[in-house]
């Protein structure tokens, strides 16, 4: 083994690693690689880069634009509302229909766009037939990964297949050389579904989408998240719209919709106005809501740092993190601030910003200034750490908090009255914090986490005045009971579920960052992923592929999100207005592309681009359509894994793991050196996406097959049909991911499942191949 | 040589006939560029013209995927913030009129020299009308050097701009050796001396001075905009504006209800009565119908100033749609704009011409003008979404920690190129690793920023240079052209590619042209005998520089409006400009690189 070959499989397990590990985007590992490959000389320049022109990604990106021209056009719509009319209720037949009709569009459409296409419809008829989609969206997944298999453009790894054999001076496979076995693996998936798998499927009532809404806010676990409160007479917030009121920023809520004696439920906007007598239908957390109420009757009074040794004992301290701290990289309730140092921070200046909210879960910065309050003595002792730069000792540390100090006196009857500083959640919730306080006028004391308020006290307060100040205006609400889901749903406004679509710009994205609620007009009530639904927090919360959101709004709002790339509806209001008038022109242009091919005129490749260039001059889609539909991911490291697999056949790596292989099974026959390929193959595929397993495996498979003389065709057959049995995860495949949120599956669902049809695909593969491809 | 068309072979007269066809195509206009490519590339290929090897070599040309890793690059020092910065730093040293237009020219050139010329133009428009605005000089004066100098720059190096790569990549095909990173510079420099020199001594007479004018006269609006009231018996009564369905069934906003104190802007669900007094915005038959229709009494005084549209917090600002912005091409009803973005457009300038009627129908190009009416937070939001430029407006994009990391990467993408120790295409794609393993891009950000309509247009646009040599139609057109021009030597003939690239690449795109032109100048060397490095440097400088129309060159497109230009600005100072260009071409061509 030379060093060349060492440093290349060193690379190649490299690559592996951060492959399975997930760690970088697959492509990026992909990149990295063929950096690593043309830095070591492996392969020149200009070598390096003909992934990007081979026949794999040229077909790859023409059967992209096709696809996306037969979904355009509604033809894929059209099979799915026949799909919706024409099967009964009953499981059985429901699957088997579902899985032949997926498995026939996704022959000629790519997977992904097959399965996402279908997905409304299948949400729809389970919602129809009673059933949990659980029962339906992972067949659908499947169905359309199979039948991807029956034709060489079905799917990336037969087309990469037969791009390699082509590039090796091989008659390529033929359009519809896979036909027989991928018609086979796609009735023996449908048998194991509709036999062991109905067993293994999920029946999980819990899953979203079953049957109507009252059970889709139970199954998202809402009862808890809504309530109602009503705006009484003589109220601050009559006559104020909704974006003056501010409620969710003030409250912490989100205004569902308003329930208006005399009129209809409406969905508000943020200029609709308030009445005194309205009740609001509101999500919200309802205990955080009562304890931000305990502020009301508070009266705040502003003071100057002037007025402040009124309370006497105190001062403040402004003091600089330094680099060398241990605080820095903590924040103050990780360091648990007040009760180690005996000083309270209300504030913290970092460059030319002051903090002041949200102080406790802050990470500390070295170069942050954190101004604190406490008694002389304590701050004398912060003095000496070493942590600290004290820059200033006295009330004039105060300077940059000037406006925000108060002293707040609690009324008789307030609800803090009897609880703890830590316990009132002030700080946490309304951003107060409370520094001292100062009881029956006697000098103050500082606020330790477990004092405990009492009525009549003053507290010295460090908060946005304003802020608190309108909530104690707004205060005076009546919070009501909780409601029943019907209220959620009328005739002008309901609820739904949406999937992200696949390349769905809102992937990593949160609601705040996309204006949800405002860009859509529509509200996010909850959030289902990896099995169980997130109600709080979801302004933050990132989408990820596969999540399923419950949204809530008028219909008509609904109907547009339908025709928004990035969402799919599921619900009939989800399917989008489409170029029917055009569907011919793509059909022709589909069956131009086979006739092509079949006839011998052109190979595959340049018949798929010819075809792809017609539907855009067409105009089925437009180029924007286009450069959406493609899946520049697969493309990419496609394209960026070519060149592994020449520098493997080049330095004789290859060679050298076939002897290995061989030396190993070689005694077994070349039976058993096919089985080795298979498993391999199916290994690599759960990881990696199935092309680029074919990529990387194919050197090895086509070295094996000229060294013990067997046929090429069988074990590239093998292998690309192995790569794409892609079942055990829900990353194994996106068409499996996109279901994930839809279905409400959990990982585990898919290696229940997918691992007994793995090996049903598996069997039949190394039974079949090799009976109509003699090896 | 009258039995020339005899020697043609059939492969090169319809070489010659999908040539024609292509260059109707993008004269026209009527298909994007980057189908009429790919059409071509698909005829090609369909009638056996070039081998599949070749027609999709133009994916996997150099040319093509460094421009792809360049726009990469560009997107990621564009996040950081970094060139906003610099265009900071100008709006503060710009003190007069010169000072100002040497600032301006100096950075953008530098600027643009390293990355995509769109996107820093895109970056500088907003900062050169703040800069107009707060030295009370006209805009127009200042863009169009703007625009220019982002061209000069683009030819200081061979990353510049994406001609200089398709060139250089047909020089390395064609046996001449691809061209070195600084290799332009000193053209590049005496090319931006001149450009720098001609504006301070003739640009004051040659720019127009076009002052800001009101944007409801600049847009026409006053015709559009008017008051009504509400009289007596009129079905508006007791019903709020959405529900009077004025928008749906006749195309009139209600832009606001006066008299109602606490109003506020286009109001939805204000209830209206009897004698409010209604701002509407609508086309006059539109307005007429309404007034019959719903026994409005239109104020037959009323003139609009912009002071009426703008209120406490909602404020009238324009806004150009920026390269590769998603609206282009769609309409505005299409993107349900005032759902979406919620602002109002009020009016449109394409061209400096502007759009009132039929609004919502209109697709929407690169650099039409928006007025957009809109709440502060709105316009705030609207000044970070990368789809506008938002016209005297500080752009959003704070300058972030990796700044100087983006700028250090880039630094070693163009050492390592201009060090010859790898060619470019390598550098770049590991500068555009570099920013995704430090997560200064994630990767379908990276995916995002590739300008797909230029990538596909080069890719399919190549493979028809590549027919015409193999099929001998450049030969033939070489031939042709030697036997008109080729006894008066080869400055003369150098001087002549010069001037029909230029025309070319002002009429239709560089690109096109300089793939369609390159394969032609070699033959023509070949044929006459000398070098054919001077002829691909003339097609390279005469296609990165569109001087003279506004639609020769994006740039020159995203500043027609915002500069409130007329066609024929462009060409009073264009094609002096060009001409200017031409002539120290020819002189100095010849002598940087020898026949």
């Amino acid at each position: 083994m030379t060093w060349q070959i060492a440093i290349l499989i060193l690379l190649l397990a490299a690559m592996a690693y951060l492959f399975l590990t997930a760690r970088l985007p697959v492509d990026l590992t992909a990149f990295l690689g063929l950096v690593v490959l043309i830095l070591g000389g492996y392969v020149g320049p200009t070598e390096a880069f003909t992934g990007f022109a081979s026949p794999a990604v040229i077909t790859m990106l023409s059967i992209f634009i096709l696809s996306a021209s037969l979904l355009y056009t509604g033809i894929a719509d059209l099979v799915a509302s026949a799909v919706y009319r024409l099967v009964g209720g009953r499981e059985i037949p429901l699957i088997i229909t579902l899985m032949l009709v997926s498995g026939v569009l996704s022959a000629f459409m790519n997977n992904i766009a097959a399965t996402a296409v279908l997905m409304p419809a299948v949400a729809a008829i389970a919602r129809r037939a009673g059933l949990s989609p659980s029962r339906l969206m992972m067949p659908l997944a499947f169905g359309s990964i199979l039948g991807g298999t029956t034709t060489m453009v079905g799917t990336p790894p037969n087309i990469v297949a037969a791009s390699i054999l082509a590039e090796r001076d091989l008659e390529p496979f033929g359009l519809f050389e896979f036909t027989p076995i991928g018609g086979l693996l796609l009735g023996g998936g449908i048998l194991f579904m509709v036999t062991l798998g109905k067993r293994l499927l999920p029946d999980r009532l819990a899953g979203p989408g079953v049957a109507e809404s009252s059970d889709l806010t139970h199954i998202y676990h809402l009862e808890e998240q809504l309530f109602t409160i009503r705006i009484p007479r003589r109220s601050p917030l009559d006559q104020v719209t909704l974006g003056q009121a501010n409620l969710s920023g003030a409250l912490g809520i989100q205004v569902v919709s308003i329930h208006r004696p005399g009129a209809k439920n409406f969905v508000p906007e943020a200029d609709t106005m308030l009445k005194s007598g309205d009740v609001l239908l509101v999500e919200g957390r309802l205990p955080d809501l009562e304890d931000i109420l305990r502020v009301r009757g508070m009266e705040l009074q502003r003071t100057t740092t002037r007025e402040i040794p009124r309370i006497r004992g105190f001062t403040a301290i402004r003091a600089e993190i330094l680099e060398s701290s241990e605080l820095a990289g903590k924040s103050l309730k990780e360091i648990d601030f007040r009760r180690r140092y005996q000083v309270v921070i209300v504030g913290i200046e970092r460059g030319d910003l002051t903090i002041r909210e949200g102080l406790a879960s802050e990470v500390l910065r070295p170069g942050d200034r954190i101004i604190g309050l406490g008694t002389r003595a304590e701050l004398n002792r912060m003095q000496s750490d070493r942590g600290f730069l004290v820059k200033n000792l006295g009330l004039a540390a105060l300077k940059s908090l000037e406006d925000h100090l108060s002293v707040a006196k609690v009324p008789p009857g307030s609800s803090l009255v009897g609880s703890t500083v830590e316990d009132s959640r002030l700080s946490e919730l309304v951003g107060v914090t409370i520094g001292a306080i100062v009881h029956n006028g006697v000098a103050g004391k500082l606020a330790s986490p477990d004092h405990v308020i009492e009525e009549g006290d003053w507290l010295l307060v460090a908060c946005d005045t304003e802020r608190v100040e309108h909530l104690v205006r707004i205060g005076e609400i009546e919070v009501e009971a909780q409601v029943d889901a019907d209220d959620l749903q009328s005739e002008d406004f309901g609820i739904v579920e949406v999937a992200l679509a696949p390349r769905s710009a809102a992937v990593r994205k949160t609601p705040r960052d996309l204006e949800f609620r405002n860009r859509y007009g529509l509200q996010l009530l909850a959030v289902w992923r990896d099995g169980r639904s997130i109600c709080t927090g979801l302004a933050d919360i990132r989408f990820q592929l596969g999540d399923a959101l419950l949204v809530q709004g008028p219909w008509e709002r609904i109907r547009l999100l339908g025709s928004h790339p990035d969402f799919l509806v599921l619900s009939p209001e989800g399917l989008r207005p489409r170029r029917h008038n055009k569907a011919p022109l793509a059909l022709g242009a589909m069956l131009l592309m086979v006739g092509l091919v079949v006839s011998g005129v052109q190979p595959v490749h340049v018949a798929a681009f010819i075809a792809a260039s017609l539907v855009l001059l067409f105009r089925t889609v437009t180029m924007e359509e286009a450069y959406r539909a493609i899946e520049w991911r697969t493309i990419f490291l496609v394209a960026a894994v070519l060149p592994v697999g020449f520098a493997m056949e080049r330095t004789g790596a290859a060679e050298l793991m076939v002897n290995q292989v061989i030396g190993i099974l070689g005694p077994l026959g070349d039976y058993a050196i096919f089985i080795a390929l298979v498993l391999l193959a199916s290994l690599l595929s759960q990881a990696l996406d199935g092309a680029p397993a074919v990529v990387l495996l194919a050197p090895v498979a086509l070295q094996t097959a000229e060294q013990l003389g067997m046929s090429p065709y069988s074990v590239m057959m093998g292998v690309s049909l192995a790569a794409s049995a892609a079942f055990m995860t829900p990353f194994s495949h996106k068409a499996n991911l996109l279901v994930m949120g839809a279905g409400g599956y959990r990982s585990i669902d898919y290696a229940r499942v997918g691992t007994p049809l793995t090996f049903v695909v598996l069997g039949i593969l190394v039974w079949l191949v090799p009976a109509l491809f003699p090896l | 040589m009258n039995d020339r068309p005899e020697d043609m072979t059939t492969e090169a007269i319809m070489v010659l006939a999908i040539l024609v066809g292509t260059i109707i195509l993008f004269v026209s206009e009527k298909y994007p560029l980057d189908l009429v490519a790919m059409i071509g590339l698909a005829v090609l290929l369909a009638l056996g013209l070039i081998t599949p090897q070749e027609g999709f070599s133009g994916f996997s040309n150099p040319a093509t995927l460094t421009v792809a890793a360049m726009f990469v690059l560009s997107a990621g020092l564009q996040k950081t913030g970094a060139t906003a910065a610099v265009g900071r730093l100008m709006v503060r040293f710009g003190r007069n009129y010169y000072t100002s237009l040497v600032v301006i020219m100096g950075t953008i050139t530098v600027m643009s020299a390293f990355v995509n010329n769109t996107a820093a133009v895109a970056v500088f428009i907003p900062l050169v009308t703040i800069l107009a605005n707060r030295r009370r000089i006209s805009a127009s004066k200042l863009l169009i050097p703007l625009s220019y100098a982002s061209q000069f720059g683009g030819v200081c190096t061979l990353i510049g701009t994406s001609t200089n790569l398709l060139v250089s990549s047909i020089s390395e095909e064609a046996g001449y050796g691809s061209f070195s990173m600084f290799e332009f510079s000193r053209m590049g420099l005496i090319l931006f001396v001149a450009g720098a020199a001609f504006f301070l001594l003739l640009g004051r007479w040659l720019l127009p001075d076009r002052q800001m004018r009101e944007f409801a006269a600049a847009y026409h609006l006053g015709e559009y905009v008017t008051e009504m009231r509400i009289r007596r018996g009129s079905p508006l009564i007791g019903k709020s504006v959405l529900e009077s369905r004025l928008g749906e069934e006749h195309d009139v906003t209600v832009l606001r209800v006066m008299q109602t104190g606490e109003s506020g802007w286009a109001p939805l669900r204000q209830v209206l009565e009897q004698d409010h007094v209604l701002l509407v915005r609508g086309s006059l038959p539109n307005l007429m119908r309404v007034r019959g229709a719903m026994r409005l009494e239109m104020n037959v005084d009323f003139k609009l100033r912009d002071e009426t549209l703008q209120l406490e917090d909602i404020r009238v600002v324009q806004a150009l749609v920026s390269p590769g912005s998603s609206l282009i091409g769609h309409t505005l009803k299409e993107l349900d704009f005032r759902s979406h973005y919620h602002a109002l457009v009020l009016a449109m300038q394409r061209r400096s011409e502007a759009i009132n009627d039929k609004l919502s129908t209109v697709a929407l190009r690169l650099g039409d003008a928006l007025l957009i009416q809109a709440h502060e937070a709105e316009i705030r939001a609207l000044r970070r979404n990368s789809d506008f430029i938002v016209l005297n407006e500080v752009p959003g994009a704070p300058l972030r920690r990796k700044a100087p990391l983006v700028i250090a990467i880039l630094v070693a993408v163009v050492g390592l190129a201009a060090f010859d120790v790898f060619p470019i295409l390598v550098t770049a794609l590991l500068g555009c690793v570099a920013l995704l393993v430090t997560r200064v891009l994630h990767i379908e950000e990276a995916y995002h920023a590739i300008n797909w309509q230029v990538i596909f247009l080069l890719a399919g646009i190549l493979p028809l240079g590549l027919a015409m040599q193999t099929s001998g139609a450049a030969g033939y057109l070489a031939e042709r052209a030697v036997g008109m021009v080729g006894d008066i030597g080869p400055v003369a003939v150098l001087a002549v590619i010069y001037l029909m690239t230029s025309i070319m690449t002002d009429t239709m795109t560089n690109a096109a042209a300089a793939v369609l032109l390159a394969p032609i100048a070699i033959s023509t060397a070949e044929q006459i005998g000398v070098d054919p490095r001077p002829f691909l440097m003339a097609i390279t400088f005469a296609a990165s520089t569109g001087f003279s129309t506004p639609v020769g060159y994006q740039t020159n497109t995203m500043i027609y409006n915002p500069g409130g230009y007329k066609y024929t600005d462009f060409l009073r100072t264009g094609v002096p400009l060009s001409l200017l260009f031409w002539v120290l071409s020819v002189i100095f061509i010849p002598r940087f690189w020898a026949f």
